[in-house]
């Protein structure tokens, strides 16, 4: 069956609200009390076992964010969010012993099945399902990672996967040296947040000359209520090294607003590559725009070594606010940045999200391609970055902007900086804001195409030149959820 | 309330933070309450000024911290406040104007010299004249609350001294241009108001030129223009600012288009100083066509910065931005676009398209081009681009011949030309393209 | 069999009715051709045959096999096996021709309560038809007219009406932007369509198609209704005294 009725078909079997991931896992969880304090601070670092560095760390973290007050300039609407109504850390209650699938509560297993999620890492390595992609996961439930798999053949090659909170105990030296040195405690609100009750998260170092033999992926899933979720992932690439990671999340759907305040950190030393995508796919509400993730990310890569590169690609499809500007710091001579992005809003969801590409070393590269979708009465901004310094000689920039309107109740916005401090930046920047028009819906529906139909194709061939950037094994998946993100926009 | 009650009872409250922290914003409120008394208009223009003044104090210089002055910090750059002029010696129009504009120009300029009308021509009357005999629909001009927004624009209410007042009747085809000079005495520190309304199907050309001549002494201006256009008439409306090192210009139209009006702006900004240039267009009416050029030619450590907000506030409109830049030394060039379309301006076309040339490797170059759009049947687009002389092309013309030097001027006079191309009057593009010209071999 | 029985139309926007009564049969196994001067309502004709928005039909009918079609959606009646090739065919950017034509043909088939063509199904048929209309296979992977020229388009148009079998083909103004060689492969086309089951209505400015596709019958639309009905002779004429007679009518 070709994607599109694939899709179609697809949208047919969900309820109203269109979100397929909607239902609640019933896990006994180890929470700790409500709000905000240094002692909730102390106790995630002791829950955690993590050395004294660490906390010190994430006292300062605490403290500067105290300090500080909310971001207001994005294009985003919401009420004063209740940090002290908050929980800051909740685990289900076996999870706390060694992690292999084995010791896995059956009723996670079950959940992640429901989601899609290959965690059936023996079936896969033994052959049993052989049409699976070999993709590791580690699996973050609420605020722990509850499994990884894939671990073992990934040591062979000397890759460590692992939740970030085995990282601090099995390699210390390593987190202590990286962590926050792409994204400082202080660098934003969120982020400073992050910093002070990060649970868990991701680590993953691929050494010196090492192409990461699979796929790597987290799946984060919010599942208790009143639960802020706030994951840390750190990915070194040491010289030479080539890693791919993807990450997928979703939410139960519940009436209240939930906080999600991750923070990412890469950093591709000479001649590495990252590649990071993102399938963004958290509750965003219902139609009303009741309920729905607050998604308050900072997601930064520094190009640190020569011809460095890293890569976003982001397919942003849930949250009813995303805040979100996974950026590239290109700081070794040669190095490249690029950022990919689909961003569908339907309902009443607002998206500010876009890039930001620092050029600092000489002869880098960057590239921007946008495409924005705005439907029903949701709002769509895409806020970017480009800059120069001034010794960043033979700095290049290209960026596309588009975004598609669907119904006259939404907005498209596009807020690009263009900053170019020394005179041989060779920078291009292109946007366009248009409809789907009425002539090409008909032509497909002269061909047989529904309106719907028409619509998904048409938004599908939209969106085609950042598809291409996901890996295989997401793309089909990716495609139908781009559908069912836009089910009921026409008509 | 005067202004400085006003501030004290702010801070008071502690509502403001540090607001006229500066020595500069101090000055600036010396100055009003220095000259109150001798600006001109009656009581309720009085009002108005104190008013604006009251609210200037509360903001203060707008800092980088104000977004659309991200890239032009008043409150950083401007250290010094000169002396304002309310009157001065006559000067001939021919110093003014420069040595580009031909001598049938002079025949409809009114000359301003030291912030006041010397005579009446071509049309236009003096607004300190004007308000005396209070025509309602000047002073109803002055008071527009979407000028109360920005600081710099407080300013020129507080300060105007005088102005032009252009009232074209409806069907009127105005042959010449009407021509609007500043001059002053050096270091001094001018304020011009001017108020136009357009009748309905009429024809003009208004001509706006401020110059601080290189190598004479400082200047500090402030012209806000207001301009409201009939249904059907067609406006060309062309601007020049020539500045030298430490001088200012804060320059500003607001603009309102009825319905099947073609509004044709530009704009040339030349030299070494700190200009901004604001411009808002309203479309209010449908059919309308906003069609905007701007060349600019920056030097030394000058600043060029310009800033439109277009607003398709009705369906079926048309918006064409095409704004260049030539920036040597360590100049720096500043473009921010807004379009705006609201929700029920369906079929609007806005297009924009902002370029710069870099010549100098310490040469900077900001722009924000920015859609922020309501309404779904649109065609909208933008690009910017950023970039040296191409190499390729130099070579191309060395290869047939050209030296390089001449080859380099030949590719920045054609890109600047572009632009100026764009104004059809044949007077007026050779005096454009002079002042360009000399900018680019200065 | 087609049947347009006193069929007015009017913009739906503006106050300006384009046909003002027009009646025409067309049975099956037939190929009809409407010849008319600029403005005459030919692609107005086209585009209410196939249901497009923007027009207002205020009194008549169009039968399809007996059944009214005025208020069907435009992919019911592609399901219906009505095909519109367009005088100028959309582009749609980022849509491979391939993922097109398979998703409308599936589409369609679909509707028929026909069985869905499996990937290598689809792929053969397609290659053959294809070959047929000298189409480069290579063409199809890119996206859907973007960059192709007026002949490749006409084409492509005619290579999606054999793989979609409409049993009412309408063809407006085919021969537009076509040079010869590009004529006689789009008309070959066409013609290995004709058949007992098949109506076909060529709507067109010149004579010169007519020689390649020939019509049973030959319909003059001037100011919104049909003038004259004729055999394949009337082409010709039409050829050599233009529509004058008809717009002096008209007027």
């Amino acid at each position: 069956m070709p994607a599109v009725q694939e899709t179609v078909a697809q949208v047919k079997t969900i309820d109203v609200d269109q979100y397929k991931y909607g239902f609640e896992t019933d896990i006994e969880m180890v929470k700790a009390p409500k709000g905000l304090n240094e002692d909730i601070v102390r106790f995630i670092s002791e829950k955690k076992g993590e050395p004294a560095w660490m906390l010190e760390w994430r006292l300062d973290a605490y403290r500067r964010w105290r300090a500080m007050t909310e971001p207001t300039w994005a294009k985003v609407e919401y009420p004063k969010i209740d940090f002290e109504d908050l929980y800051y850390y909740a685990a289900p209650r076996n999870s706390e012993g060694p992690k292999s699938l084995a010791d896995v509560d059956p009723e996670l297993l079950k959940m992640y099945e429901r989601l899609g999620v290959p965690l059936q890492e023996q079936e896969i390595l033994a052959g049993v399902k052989s049409d699976k992609p070999r993709v590791a996961v580690d699996a973050v439930f609420d605020s722990v990672s509850v499994v990884t798999t894939f671990k073992d053949e990934l040591a062979k090659a000397g890759v460590i996967f692992c939740s970030i909170s085995e990282a601090l105990r099995e390699h210390p030296e390593l987190v202590k040296k990286y962590l926050g040195s792409v994204v400082p405690q202080s660098d934003n609100y969120y982020a400073a947040l992050n910093s002070a009750v990060f649970s868990d998260g991701s680590f993953v170092y691929v050494p010196e000359g090492v192409r990461c033999p699979m796929e790597l992926s987290t799946y984060f899933r919010i599942n208790e209520r009143e639960t802020g979720q706030f994951e840390r992932t750190l990915i070194i690439a040491e010289k030479g090294s080539y890693v791919s990671y993807l990450e997928g999340c979703t939410a139960p759907m519940r009436d209240e607003n939930q906080l999600h305040a991750a923070v990412v950190e890469l950093i591709a030393l000479d001649d590495a590559e990252i590649k990071y995508s993102t399938v963004q796919n958290w509750y965003p509400g219902d139609k009303n725009g009741k309920g729905g993730i607050y998604n308050f990310v900072t997601k930064r890569g520094d190009c640190r070594g020569r011809n460095s590169k890293i890569s976003w690609t982001q397919v942003e499809t849930g949250s009813a606010i995303t805040w979100k500007y996974p950026s590239c710091i290109l700081r070794g001579d040669n190095s490249r940045g690029e950022f990919y992005s689909i961003a569908v809003s339907n309902g009443y969801q607002q998206v500010d999200s876009g890039t930001k590409m620092i050029h600092l070393g000489k002869n880098t590269s960057s590239r921007i391609i946008s495409k924005g979708i705005a439907a029903g009465f949701s709002q769509n901004t895409y806020r970017g970055l480009v800059s120069a310094h001034r010794k960043a000689t033979g700095a290049r920039n290209f960026t596309a902007c588009d975004s598609l309107l669907i119904g006259d109740k939404c907005g498209a916005h596009t807020v690009p900086y263009i900053e170019a401090k020394n005179s041989s930046a060779h920078f291009e920047h292109e946007a366009t804001t248009s409809k789907i028009s009425d002539d090409m819906l008909f032509y497909c529906q002269q061909r047989g195409l529904s309106e719907e139909e028409a619509v998904a194709l048409v938004v599908n061939g939209f969106v085609r030149d950042v598809l291409q950037q996901l890996p295989m094994e997401f793309l089909a998946e990716t495609q139908k959820l781009i559908g069912i993100s836009l089910e009921g926009s026409v008509g | 309330m005067d202004a400085t009650a006003a501030v004290s009872e702010k801070a008071g409250r502690g509502m403001t933070v540090q607001v006229l922290s500066t020595k500069a914003e101090q000055a600036i409120l010396s100055s009003f309450e220095a000259n109150a008394a001798k600006l001109p208009g009656g009581a309720a223009v009085a009002a108005l000024r104190q008013a604006a003044m009251g609210a200037f104090a509360s903001k203060g210089l707008p800092s980088r911290r104000v977004e659309d002055f991200k890239y032009t910090d008043l409150k950083a750059n401007v250290k010094d406040v000169l002396p304002l002029a309310t009157g001065g010696a006559a000067v001939d129009a021919a110093t003014a104007f420069g040595a580009h504009f031909g001598p049938e120009f002079a025949a409809n300029a009114v000359v301003f010299a030291d912030g006041r009308g010397v005579a009446a021509a071509g049309g236009a009357t003096l607004l300190a004249s004007v308000l005396g005999q209070s025509p309602g629909w000047v002073e109803a001009a002055l008071s527009d609350t979407a000028l109360s927004a920005s600081a710099d624009l407080l300013l020129n209410t507080a300060l105007f001294t005088d102005g032009a007042v252009i009232d074209i009747s409806a069907g009127a085809e105005v042959a010449d241009p009407i021509v609007l000079v500043a001059s002053a005495k050096d270091n001094a520190m001018t304020a011009l108001r001017h108020v136009i309304r357009v009748g309905a199907g009429a024809k003009v050309t208004i001509v706006e030129v401020d110059r601080a001549r290189q190598g004479v002494g400082l200047r500090q201006s402030s012209a806000l223009t207001q301009m409201v256009v009939g249904d059907g008439a067609e406006v060309v409306h062309i601007k020049v600012v020539e500045t030298n090192k430490g001088s200012l210009h804060l320059g500003h139209w607001q603009v309102n288009l009825g319905a099947n009006v073609t509004y044709k702006p530009f704009q040339v900004t030349v030299g070494e100083g700190l200009v901004r240039n604001g411009l808002n267009v309203l479309f209010n009416g449908q059919h309308s066509t906003f069609d905007y050029g701007a060349a600019s030619v920056v030097h030394g450590t000058g600043h060029a910065d310009s800033t439109l907000i277009v607003d398709h506030k009705v369906p079926h409109c048309t918006s064409r931005e095409l704004f260049k830049t030539v920036l040597d030394d360590q100049a720096r060039a500043v473009f921010q676009g807004r379009v705006i379309v609201r929700p029920d301006a369906q079929k609007t076309d806005g297009k924009q398209m902002a370029q710069a040339l870099m010549l100098s490797p310490d040469a900077e170059f900001d722009s924000k081009p920015e859609l922020e759009i309501y309404a779904d049947d649109v065609v909208c687009g933008h690009g910017s681009t950023v970039a040296e002389i191409d190499p390729d092309l130099v070579f191309y013309c060395t290869s047939r011949g050209i030296p390089t030097a001449v080859a380099r001027a030949l590719l920045i006079e054609s890109f600047i030309g572009e632009a100026i191309d764009k104004v059809e009057h044949e007077g007026l593009r050779q005096a454009l393209s002079g002042i360009a010209r000399d900018s680019l071999t200065a | 069999m087609l049947e347009i029985k006193n069929l007015n139309v009017k913009l739906a926007d503006e106050d300006k009715v384009i046909l003002k009564g027009l009646s025409l049969t067309v049975p099956k196994g037939e190929v009809h051709a409407i010849m008319g001067p600029n403005g005459s309502g030919k692609s107005t004709l086209a585009y209410v045959l196939a249901g497009r928005d923007g027009y207002e039909v205020t009194d008549g009918d169009i039968l399809w096999n007996g059944d009214s079609i005025l208020e069907m959606e435009p992919d019911e009646r592609a399901a219906k096996g009505v095909f519109l090739a367009f005088q100028y065919p959309m582009e749609i950017p980022g849509v491979a021709g391939l993922t097109f034509l398979r998703t409308a043909t599936n589409a369609v088939r679909k509707k028929r309560e026909q069985a869905e063509m499996t990937t290598p199904e689809f792929m053969k048929f397609v290659k053959e038809k294809a070959a047929k209309l000298n189409i480069d296979y290579e063409m199809l992977k890119r996206p859907v007219n973007v960059g192709f020229s007026g002949g490749e388009k006409k084409r492509s148009e005619i290579l999606q009406m054999a793989m979609l079998e409409p049993t009412l083909c309408v063809l407006d103004e085919t021969d537009s932007g076509l040079d010869i060689d590009a004529l006689k492969i789009v008309s070959d086309g066409v013609n290995a369509l004709r058949g007992p089951d098949r109506a076909m209505l060529v709507i067109t400015h010149y004579q010169r198609l007519l020689n390649h596709i020939v019509p049973d019958k030959v319909h003059v639309l001037a100011d919104g209704r049909i003038q004259k009905t004729g055999g394949k002779e009337l082409a010709l004429e039409l050829e050599k005294s233009g529509y004058a007679e008809f717009t002096g009518k008209a007027a």
